[in-house]
């Protein structure tokens, strides 16, 4: 170990949401001085609106802070942020194999949850020391000495002298930063080797392109060396290094064991994927750092613009939010129903959720989303496969032999009362149960394999209200299963609405079916004549609705001289149309699309 | 001469609403942003400030109080108003003043005191005499109270009685509407109203036939009901002018007359509709309302939208279209702007045209089957002009 590493502690927070890693980040930042108190936002690492409206982490950040420690040293601390959601768990495993240490928040009023172990299995598949802390103590309903025995029952750490703080009230913060220095092993890696630094993160800026987050290994990097990513096999030249103290400032070099930034002209994030190895093309390392792959979506959805939209707006939008999200994939679809739009294809849910209303709110478009779908294996007679990521593009049952649907292993914690109906919800989900254990007396883990389908089809919502909030959630891909899937069309007034159409197991078409008549017929407005709404499988209609038929006339009392109201029932509602999709002769209000795939209380 | 105008008053309370209704209205014991006392005066003020120059360019011939339910605020709050626009319009001395009322609300001493104020017709929400009718319609009236009701007026010295009626009500059979009809003919007034029911959005009745929860007679036991309407008000000697209306001769409703011609009127209170100087304005739908003007999107437009609401209004007199004001108005022939409508075979049985001896169209009226069919004919005419 050089003399210099001796004082980096490269580490990470982790911690399920809402139990407190941003704003302990922040008491870190604050109490290193950092940043000076005045200049602080609420939690400082999350800065997109969006983040901080959800209270989750989704872009990454990075900061260096100095730190005068007890032993009379100081220290710098590179603290690597990692996204706090199941759907960007690569992102996470990168961001933990830049560190040698990651602090395990726990909130010592709930105890350990589903992400708390995912995050805690994925730091230990890194071999990263483990610093537990216990926040919330200022609160009445803390129970720290349980929550201590939970971690040591459930991860095998001990959490005996574990610090007790408070990140919201600042206190025993201190407690933190000395246990980073002492437990937190400093980096190792030779400066003097060919360089050997992994990609952990990256964004497009306007002014500089790309900017890599990058942890070094071996060897240093400085400007204006040529540098190879070993995996695209794509060559640049830098134009700058620096760290985040916490804003951008450029040093002279980064060498083994230092976190940092590379600028070098990089048009694209995709070109700089998270995992690829940096080396020096003029003098390579030998072998890559493990664990690169490139990121797939795993949920696909149309998004369409409304009528008032223009297509190429949609389409520029699209493009610049993928130059700083490589995981976002779109090609342009149409639909008879709603004209030219997009497939796009998300890490997860939230992904596309986050996408979606980015969309909306930042750049101001109205769109329609359709159902999001999984990606399905389609295996012909002749063993042949190919996938799809489309429900309308389904082909007839007789032209090919099955279809295989992607299952998750997903891990549910939940507080005990509540196992019965989760179990029930996981049956009705299809779910076939691997494992349950107690976590305290109270708590219960459940592991399940789900199909992904029934996943992403309003399960968390469900989850979320079938436990009053406390059941909690992670999974991730397993494998693709054999599975009896059939096509589910909608008819609006005899005509089949694409944007509908949705892949569902066959022992759950006719539930499905008839909800989402049920929801058509509560959106749709009534029109002067009657319409049908319909599910079909195939040519056999399993479930219908019947919105009446409505006569809206000027036959009716006009009063206090309103000619316009009645000229407007004349003008086929000249105003009213714009909200709303045409069909045929049937006019579909936008809210539909989504009110189909709303969680429903009353149902199972 | 100075040109004539016609006056509304919006009194926005009822004692309960019914279940059909969408017009604007507050149960008048509900949480009110404004009691009917503040509402006279706001409307008193909006009478006095907004009247400027129109008040010497014209001489008010038709004053109409609708609402809601005028009749069910106090009578001093209806003659606040009155007064406010005598003082500030010139008032012809045979102006029709009109005002709606419904039956609960008639007293003897109410009646006498509408007279006093200077009130020459009235204009009451019967509905049905059938009493389970009433009460699906979610009326506070039964058909005891609306006779009675009739019968005070008439000893209150009103000599121009005006009776609304509504048919293709829930539970309503031909039987009962012919039942209805015949009893208020018998009654005599110098009005009938004959309307057909709406549902209308946000309303209960909305919410319970969507849901399926309530059944309405069919469109042809609707257009039976009409037909029975018309023929029975013919042979009672009631001349129908109007889709919904008929009256004794001489008794058309003047005011309204100016809706369907394209005559100035000025509207006061919540929701009401003004139209003057070619222009249409209105006030919004809260109690503290505030006034809106529509705009076409150019002059181009506003021409289109004005022959529009010629049309579909004119369209709506059994007389029909008068198409020499058409051309005083729009600079323009009639034929010129709807020939194509005019000589097309599938429309040709919904139009009755009366032609001068040189050939010329004088009228375009609708035709019987056309009174039935009005939604898509007066739409062709409408999509005419856009095209």
């Amino acid at each position: 170990m050089s003399d210099y590493q001796k004082y980096i502690r490269n580490f990470s927070i982790i911690a399920h949401i809402d139990h407190g890693k941003s704003t302990l980040a922040d008491r870190l930042i604050e109490s290193t001085g950092t940043v000076a108190h005045r200049d602080m936002k609420e939690q400082f690492l999350d800065n997109m609106d969006l983040e901080r409206e959800r209270g989750i982490t989704i872009k990454l950040q990075t900061t260096r802070l100095v730190y005068d420690a007890k032993d009379g040293n100081e220290y710098i601390f590179n603290l690597i942020d990692t996204p706090g959601h199941v759907d960007f768990n690569y992102e996470v495993s990168r961001s933990l194999a830049a560190c040698e240490g990651a602090v395990l928040v726990v909130d010592s009023t709930q105890g350990v949850e589903a992400q708390t172990l995912a995050n805690v299995y994925l730091a230990l598949d890194e071999d990263l020391e483990i610093v537990p802390v216990l926040n919330k103590i200022d609160l009445a309903s803390s129970h720290p000495e349980e929550v201590k025995e939970e971690i040591e029952d459930i991860i095998g750490l001990d959490a005996s002298d574990a610090p007790l703080i408070s990140a919201k009230e600042g206190i025993n913060i201190d407690q933190v930063l000395e246990a980073i220095v002492e437990k937190v092993p400093a980096p190792t890696g030779d400066p003097d080797a060919p360089l050997k630094a992994l990609i952990f993160d990256s964004y497009y800026d306007n002014y500089k392109g790309v900017v890599i987050y990058t942890r070094i290994f071996d060897g240093s990097v400085k400007q204006g060396d040529t540098i190879l990513l070993m995996n695209t096999g794509k060559k640049y030249e830098v134009t700058e290094v620096g760290v985040n103290a916490p804003y951008q400032t450029p040093v002279a070099e980064l060498s083994a064991g230092s976190v940092g930034y590379i600028c070098a002209s990089i048009k694209q994030v995709k070109d700089a994927r998270v995992g690829d190895t940096i080396t020096l093309a003029s003098n390579p390392c030998k072998e890559h750092l493990p664990g690169y792959k490139k990121v797939q979506p795993m949920v696909y959805c149309g998004i369409y613009p409304t009528p008032d939209e223009k297509y190429e707006n949609v389409k520029d939008c699209l493009e610049k939010l993928q130059v700083n999200d490589a995981a976002l994939t779109f090609e342009p679809e149409t639909s008879q129903a709603l004209g030219y739009g997009f497939r796009c294809g998300f890490l997860g849910l939230l992904h596309m959720e986050i996408i979606v209303e980015r969309l909306e709110r930042e750049f101001d478009l109205e769109i329609i989303t359709t159902a999001p779908s999984v990606i399905y294996k389609i295996v012909n007679h002749d063993g042949s496969e190919y996938f799809i990521e489309n429900p309308s593009n389904l082909p007839d049952p007789t032209k090919f032999d099955h279809i295989e649907e992607p299952m998750v292993k997903a891990t549910i914690m939940v507080p005990k009362d509540y196992v019965g109906s989760i179990m029930e919800l996981c049956q009705n989900r299809r779910g076939v149960m691997e494992h349950m254990e107690y976590i305290t007396a109270d708590r219960v883990g459940l592991h399940y394999m789900l199909p992904l389908n029934e996943v992403i089809y309003d399960f968390f919502d469900a989850l979320k209200s079938k436990t009053r909030g406390y059941g909690s959630l992670d999974y991730e891909f397993d494998h693709y299963e054999k599975s009896n899937l059939v096509k589910l069309d909608i008819l609006l007034n005899k005509e089949i609405v694409d944007a509908f159409s949705m892949i569902v197991h066959e022992s759950e078409s006719y539930e499905r079916g008839k909800f989402v008549c049920e929801k058509l017929k509560e959106v749709i407005p009534m029109h002067q004549f009657e319409v049908p709404i319909q599910a079909a499988i195939g040519q056999k209609i399993i479930a219908r609705e019947t919105i009446r038929a409505y006569r809206k006339d000027v036959l009716a009392k006009c009063y206090g001289g309103d000619i316009s109201r009645k000229k407007k029932l004349l003008e086929k509602q000249k105003e009213g149309k714009k909200r709303m999709r045409q069909f045929g002769s049937v006019e579909v209000p936008q809210e539909a699309f989504t009110a189909v795939l709303k969680y429903d209380e009353g149902k199972k | 001469m100075a040109e004539t105008l016609g006056i509304y008053v919006h009194i926005p309370y009822c004692l309960k609403k019914c279940s059909y209704c969408d017009f604007v209205s507050f149960p008048k014991d509900g949480d009110l942003d404004l009691s009917p006392d503040e509402y006279a005066y706001r409307v008193c003020r909006e009478i006095e400030d907004t009247s400027g120059d129109i008040k010497d360019g014209y001489t008010v011939d038709t004053v109409y109080f609708g609402g809601g339910t005028p009749s069910c605020i106090g009578t001093d709050m209806i003659g606040r108003i009155l007064l406010c626009l005598k003082k500030t319009f010139k008032i012809s001395r045979d102006a029709e003043i009109s005002i709606e009322i419904n039956p609960e609300t008639v007293t003897v001493e109410k009646a006498e005191n509408l007279r006093f104020l200077g009130f020459n017709r009235v204009s009451m929400g019967v509905q049905s005499l059938n009493d389970e009718i009433l009460s699906k319609l979610g009326r506070v009236h039964n058909s005891e109270k609306a006779l009675e009701a009739y019968r005070i007026l008439r000893n209150a010295g009103f000599r121009n009685i005006n009776l609304d009626l509504m048919f293709g009500v829930p539970g309503q059979t031909l039987g009962i509407w012919k039942d209805t009809l015949e009893k208020i003919i018998e009654l005599g007034p110098e009005h009938i109203s004959f309307y057909s029911l709406q549902i209308e959005e946000g309303t209960p009745f909305y919410e319970e036939y969507r849901n399926g929860d309530l059944e309405i007679p069919s469109w042809k036991e609707n257009r039976e009901m009409y037909s029975c309407a018309l023929e029975m008000l013919k042979s009672a000697g009631y001349v129908h002018y109007e889709i919904s209306n008929a009256s004794k001769p001489g008794f058309e409703c003047r005011h309204n007359y100016k809706y369907w011609t394209m005559k100035p009127y000025l509207g006061f209170g919540t929701s009401a509709h003004s139209y003057i100087y070619d222009k249409r304005f209105f006030n919004t739908g809260e109690l503290e309302y505030t006034r809106v003007f529509e705009e076409s999107e150019d002059e181009e437009q506003e021409l289109l939208d004005r022959m529009g609401d010629f049309v579909f209004t004119e369209l709506r007199l059994i007389e029909g279209i008068d198409t020499v004001q058409f051309r005083e108005l729009f600079g323009r022939s009639f034929e010129d702007v709807f020939g194509k409508i005019l000589v097309s075979e599938n429309m040709l049985p919904y139009l009755e045209i009366r032609r001068s001896g040189s050939g010329d169209i004088e009228r375009l009226a609708l035709s019987r089957k056309g009174l039935d069919n009005t939604n898509p004919v007066m739409q062709r005419f409408i999509e005419t002009l856009y095209e």
